[in-house]
Formats: structure tokens, sequence, C-alpha cells
């Protein structure tokens, strides 16, 4: 009986703040326009509960995490995501990731100021990405 | 007496399996065992550099190295006589069956004793692994060539 009490708060806790999706942006790219376009295709996948997306010269690094009970959906999120923005910014170089690492990384890369250090950092991310062992 | 009297005989006198109690000791070390593991999984991911894709080998290598050191001790026995399937399905069992196997072997010599025995329990988990990742692979290799799912 003691048992079953200790175990209800980590019901409970997956209760708390179910339905909100924080979308947030680093942007110092030129291009305009495409902050908002992209909060909007983010906000309208359903499957995502957080992403960020930075923007540094022509590099965008969108890292989303995936509600954990649709997890196995994680790849054709991604795949779908990176089409509609190779489609959308043809003269980006984009990558849409649903992995914690990146998403990780980016978060600290929206306190960044220097420039530089961003783009060396999207860089490496996405070289990493790639990594297959 | 007959084969069927003492049959039931046996039976009465057999404390009955508690398969309840024993379900759930399984399910909640397995699943602290697994919890560990999945936070060394963020360990590396969160100070090194691995992705969710590459973590995989550093974290199986750890948990194996854990649990071949707590088998050194002996505290691995200890938790798989309380938990069973818990402590023997997770990875660190595999590391379990290995040492302890290397761990008997030791007074035969280090040849013929622990290089002969150590892979006396691991051995068949490691040819029947093989084999199906083997098959499954072929299967997957057919259905692509035929045009039923991709890579």
């Amino acid at each position: 009986m003691a048992l079953t009490f200790f175990f209800v708060p980590f019901f409970l806790v997956g209760c708390s703040s179910a339905n909100e999706q924080t979308i947030r942006i680093y942007n110092e790219s030129e291009v305009g326009g495409v902050r908002a376009d992209v909060e909007g295709v983010i906000a309208e996948t359903d499957e995502v509960y957080n992403g960020i997306a930075v923007f540094v010269e022509d590099e965008l690094l969108v890292s989303l995490q995936v509600k954990p009970w649709l997890a196995f959906k994680k790849q054709k999120i991604e795949e779908r995501l990176q089409k509609q923005f190779d489609e959308q910014y043809p003269d980006l170089n984009v990558l849409v990731s649903t992995d914690f690492k990146l998403y990780w990384e980016s978060e600290k890369l929206l306190e960044e100021k220097d420039q530089q250090k961003v783009v060396d950092e999207v860089q490496k991310l996405k070289e990493l990405a790639k990594e297959e062992t | 007496m007959d084969a069927e009297q003492y049959q039931s005989i046996e039976q009465q006198i057999t404390p009955p399996t508690p398969y309840l109690k024993n379900v759930l000791k399984a399910f909640l070390i397995g699943g602290i065992i697994c919890t560990i593991g999945h936070a060394i999984t963020y360990f590396y991911i969160i100070f090194f550099d691995f992705t969710e894709k590459t973590s995989g080998n550093p974290t199986v290598a750890t948990m194996v190295l854990i649990a071949a050191i707590l088998t050194g001790l002996g505290l691995y026995r200890k938790l798989g006589q309380f938990a069973g399937a818990g402590s023997a399905v997770p990875v660190t069992g595999f590391s379990n069956a290995v040492v302890s196997a290397a761990i008997e072997g030791r007074t035969e010599g280090l040849v013929l004793g622990v290089g002969s025995n150590i892979f006396k329990l691991a051995g068949s988990v490691i040819l029947f692994g093989v084999f199906s990742a083997f098959f499954v692979a072929l299967i997957k290799l057919i259905l692509v060539s035929v045009g039923v799912v991709e890579w």
C-alpha cells in the first residue's frame, strides 16, 4: 500500500503542463520574414512539444523534441519537415533533427552573442548528426 | 506408492510460486536498471560529443563494466536472487553470465579454464544473436529489393 502511494507523485507529474508548446528562435540571418514561417510550421506539427530554430548566415538548424508517446514517428517527422524547409528555403543549408543532443546544444546557442561561434557550433552539430557509430 | 500418488503428494507439499510478486520485483529492478542506463545515455549526450544515435555503444559498455565489477564483488548474485529476470534480461545479465563463468573457470588455468569457460553461458546468446541479426537483415534486403519497404 505504501508503495502505491510512493508512486502516485510520479504518475501525477505526467499531468502537468501537458499541452504547451515552446518555440524559440535565434535569428541573426539576413533573410527577412522567415522567422514567422518557421515558427508557424513548427506550431502546426502536433507531435512536437519543443522546438528551437537557429538562423545564422546561410545555416538553419531546426531541433525538435517529439512527444514521448510519439517517439516512433521521429524519423518520419524529420523527413517531412526537412523536405518542407528545403523547398521553402532553397538558399539555406537546412537541417531538421529530433535528436536530444542537437536540441541541448541549440538551447545553449540561444544565449550566445558571438555570431562566429554560433556558425562554428552549428556546422559542428551538423557534422555530428551525420555520424552513425 | 505409484507415480500418481507421488505427484499429488509432491504438489501438496511444494509451496506455490509467487508469480505476481516475482513479476513485480522483476519489473521494478529491471526498470531501475534501465533508468540507470538511460541516465548514462544522457550523461554521454550532455557531456560528450555523442548523439542519441551514437550514445548507445558507450552506454552498453558502461553498463557491462558496472555489472562485471558487481559480479566480481559478489553483489550481482544477490540482486539476481531478488529480482530474477529483472536482472537477467538487460545487458547487465549478459555481463554477469560472462564474468561469473570466467571466475568459475579460474582454478583450471588461464587458457583451459577462463578461456574455454568464459562464453559457456553467453556463447549461445552471441551465436543466436548473430544468427537472427543475419536473417533479419536478409529478410529486409529481400523486401527492399522487391520494393516493399525502404532502408
